[in-house]
């Protein structure tokens, strides 16, 4: 049988077309995989700043006391009180847990939104005295020993003279001044002509951290 | 021949395609995956607690939206070698035991892990053991680490089979 002249370097074509379609199979995955990771790794990083911002901000908060939470007893039964004295910032718990004979337990049967001041009780031994460990939803860890505040404890004996308003004889005293009293909360919290008596033993410091010359231990 | 010649190369380029690019994308697309998970996760370990000869600690691996396994390894080194942690693998183990928390406390389970590498995928250990820990629960580990050295902590994500270290913390 006589060859037919078109069957001529049909191999070579074939040839050349398996080659083009490993190249094709190995290239394009190749390209794929180069190109497209940067990508990627950007969106999770800016994902992640994000959620970074979000965690430390929630720590910040805390620290600042908003909520304060501080661990308290009363009789053998442990609370765990949740305090806000600004704007209510909600706070998911995830985990509350006490340590007792080298295990970890859970303290609290289920998560928990905190939305407002709260106060749990918490299932731990009666009379507990270690740690309370608190995991928030954004994964902020919190020990907490008994009968202590995580975060801001409130200093109750200092005053900040926030407006011109104060004035102490006829002297006015300037924004910054800051009045500290021997025990918490002997002032009123909010003065708008108010005349208010300083108890023995108040301490005002000026702005530019002078103490004031008055004497105060007269009264 | 010529056809015998294409089928050779083809056999030769599907050989060379299976034994080196394929576990090169398959560990690259590994690696980017770990470098994903990495990014969003961070661990906590808390402050020790004297039990007995034990240190126990309470430890918590936080990566949103994961709610696979990671396995931890825990060892201990010396402190004056913690300058170079992040090179620094498991020699002394310290016999640790690992507890998930829960109504009632569970050993977690012993898992096997060969080569593990690190997320510049340069390998940092052959055949190791670790401790399968669900993501964002925490759980407790007890460990007897000699005086005067610091407890290290690995998290290893695992993509198919291949282990990376998306982080490690100290402590102690």
């Amino acid at each position: 049988m006589a060859r037919n002249p078109l069957n001529k370097g049909q191999a070579i074509v074939i040839l050349g077309l398996i080659l083009l379609l490993m190249i094709f199979i190995t290239i394009i995955p190749l390209l794929l995989t180069v190109g497209l990771n940067p990508v990627y790794s950007k969106q999770s990083t800016l994902s992640y700043s994000q959620l970074l911002s979000q965690k430390n901000l929630q720590l910040l908060e805390i620290e600042e006391g908003n909520p304060e939470i501080t661990v308290s007893t009363q009789g053998d039964a442990v609370y765990l009180n949740f305090n806000y004295f600004g704007q209510i910032t909600p706070i998911t718990i995830d985990h509350i847990l006490y340590y007792s004979n080298g295990q970890w337990k859970p303290a609290y049967p289920s998560n928990i939104t905190v939305s407002g001041d709260t106060t749990l009780s918490l299932y731990v031994p009666p009379g507990y005295q270690g740690f309370i460990d608190i995991v928030t939803d954004l994964g902020n860890s919190l020990y907490l020993p008994v009968s202590t505040a995580g975060g801001l404890t409130t200093c109750a004996n200092i005053y900040n003279v926030s407006s011109g308003e104060v004035s102490l004889g006829t002297k006015q005293l300037p924004v910054g001044t800051i009045i500290i009293t021997p025990q918490p909360n002997q002032l009123p919290n909010l003065v708008h002509g108010i005349d208010a008596t300083l108890p023995k033993g108040t301490i005002i410091i000026e702005k530019t951290g002078r103490k004031l010359n008055y004497r105060l231990d007269r009264n | 021949m010529l056809v015998v010649i294409a089928l050779a190369l083809g056999i030769a380029l599907f050989a060379i395609t299976e034994t080196i690019l394929v576990p090169e994308y398959s560990f690259a697309a590994a690696l980017q995956d770990s470098k994903t998970i990495a990014s969003v996760t961070s661990v906590t370990v808390g402050p020790p607690i004297q039990s007995g000869n034990n240190l126990v600690y309470l430890a918590y691996i936080y990566s949103p939206e994961y709610k696979g396994n990671f396995s931890v390894v825990i060892f201990c080194v010396p402190q004056t070698q913690l300058q170079s942690l992040a090179l620094l693998t498991p020699s002394i183990q310290g016999n640790p035991t690992v507890f998930l928390i829960g109504q009632s406390d569970t050993p977690a389970k012993q898992t096997t892990l060969n080569n593990v590498y690190d997320l510049n995928s340069r390998q940092l250990t052959g055949t190791i053991t670790g401790f399968a820990v669900p993501a964002n629960t925490p759980f407790q580990f007890a460990v007897a680490p000699p005086s005067g050295d610091a407890v290290v902590m690995w998290v290893i994500y695992t993509v198919g089979s291949y282990n990376f270290r998306v982080a490690y913390t100290f402590e102690g």
